[in-house]
């Protein structure tokens, strides 16, 4: 049989079915990253929605319990106890600085010499710190004069004194022969309000006296005090 | 050649992150501002938690006060004085102390804003009144005790003691009470 003449030297491969080329695996993992890109961004903006929606119900909630305290708040109510707190305070300040002026008398009381006689005692209260004395005060001697002032230094109650206008005269009017030497002063005393704070039942000590109408004329009965006899006599003025 | 397929992920990746971009980190945002708002209000909420609770405790502390308790506070500082019967009072305490009564007058009140020092210290209005008695040393003490035991602050303010005829001596006294100075306004609530 003569040579096909196309027959060549190269021998010819089979009819064998030919392999496609496999695909890049990047191009196929590329592919597969950006749908998950995609779907991760679709399920992120959706569940960011149903967040919000929840954050705004609970912030509605919210609202609404704030709101509901806030009408629960009594305005009457606080009213009432702010007026009854100002009232306790300010009957506290009365309170804790009230004074016995009768201590004060018996603070000069027990100060005050046989030999001296106050004609006449003014008082003053200065706010609540102390209490100013002024007394007129007659004597019979300069050193009754400076033993009053030093025994009104020595009591406690007293923290100041001052001894002013010092003056000297003759008592021509005694009863006796011969005319006794006066002397006046003015004595400034400071009492702290602290020392003669009121304490109660400490003024029990002078119970009432009897005294009628001033028509029927003066019947006086001056109890004996329970403390201890002051120097003085029984009068200081 | 570059593959359709190629401009196709791009695309898609392009719109993932315009996703990102416009929606998802907007949001972000928005649930960061709620979340704060949320605990702010969450915070102020319990701020009146708290004071309701303490301003009905302290209603309640006020109710347990016995009803004689309060009325003596009443007494002690009231709203308002009544000149007349203040007066009336100091006249029977004088005649309770065995002085003999002459004279008590009403003297006004001190200036409204003259006792404000602050907020803390806030002192009651004082009221005055001026009596005047005579009586021995003792008498004038004993009203002075008995001044003291009044339900209702009577304070010796000033005392002017002159010598009278024998024994007796002339007493003037400023004596001063007190009403209630209202200190609530609307700024306080």
């Amino acid at each position: 049989m003569p040579d096909s003449p196309n027959s060549s030297f190269i021998p010819k491969r089979g009819p064998t079915p030919s392999r496609r080329g496999s695909p890049s695996k990047r191009l196929y993992l590329f592919t597969f990253v950006s749908y998950m890109l995609l779907f991760a961004s679709l399920v992120a903006a959706g569940g960011m929605y149903l967040y919000n929606v929840y954050l705004d119900r609970q912030f509605a909630n919210e609202v609404k319990l704030l709101s509901e305290e806030m009408q629960s708040f009594s305005v009457a109510n606080m009213q009432k106890v702010l007026e009854f707190d100002s009232r306790l305070k300010q009957a506290s300040s009365r309170f804790d600085n009230s004074v016995s002026v009768a201590a004060i008398f018996r603070a000069i009381e027990s100060v005050t010499i046989d030999t001296v006689m106050l004609k006449s005692l003014d008082l003053t209260r200065s706010a609540d710190e102390k209490y100013l004395l002024s007394a007129s005060v007659q004597t019979d001697s300069f050193d009754s004069t400076i033993f009053q002032r030093d025994t009104y230094q020595q009591n406690q109650s007293i923290s100041a004194v001052e001894i002013l206008n010092v003056q000297a005269s003759v008592d021509s009017s005694s009863e006796e022969s011969s005319a006794q030497s006066v002397f006046s002063f003015s004595a400034e005393i400071e009492v702290p309000v602290s020392a003669v704070l009121y304490q109660a039942g400490a003024d029990q000590i002078f119970p009432p006296t009897t005294v009628s109408t001033p028509e029927a004329g003066l019947q006086e009965v001056v109890p004996e005090p329970d403390t201890e006899e002051p120097i003085i006599n029984d009068e200081i003025i | 050649m570059i593959p359709k397929g190629l401009f196709a992920q791009i695309a898609v990746i392009i719109v993932a992150i315009a996703i990102v971009w416009l929606n998802v980190k907007p949001s972000f945002e928005k649930v960061k501002n709620t979340q704060n708002d949320i605990e702010t209000y969450q915070t102020e909420r319990e701020k009146i938690v708290v004071v309701n609770s303490q301003l009905a405790t302290l209603v309640t502390k006020m109710d347990s006060i016995s009803t004689e308790e309060q009325r003596r506070l009443l007494t002690y500082l009231p709203n308002v004085i009544d000149e007349l019967r203040i007066s009336r009072d100091i006249m029977l305490i004088a005649k309770e102390a065995g002085v003999i009564y002459r004279d008590v007058q009403y003297a006004g009140e001190e200036g409204v804003s003259s006792n404000i020092r602050d907020e803390a210290n806030i002192t009651p209005i004082s009221h005055f009144f001026t009596l005047s008695v005579e009586g021995t040393y003792d008498q004038v003490k004993n009203l002075f005790v008995q001044l003291e035991l009044n339900d209702y602050p009577l304070e010796v303010r000033d005392v002017s003691i002159a010598k009278a005829e024998g024994d007796f001596l002339t007493t003037s006294v400023t004596i001063a009470t007190y009403a209630l100075r209202h200190e609530v306004s609307d700024s306080n609530l």
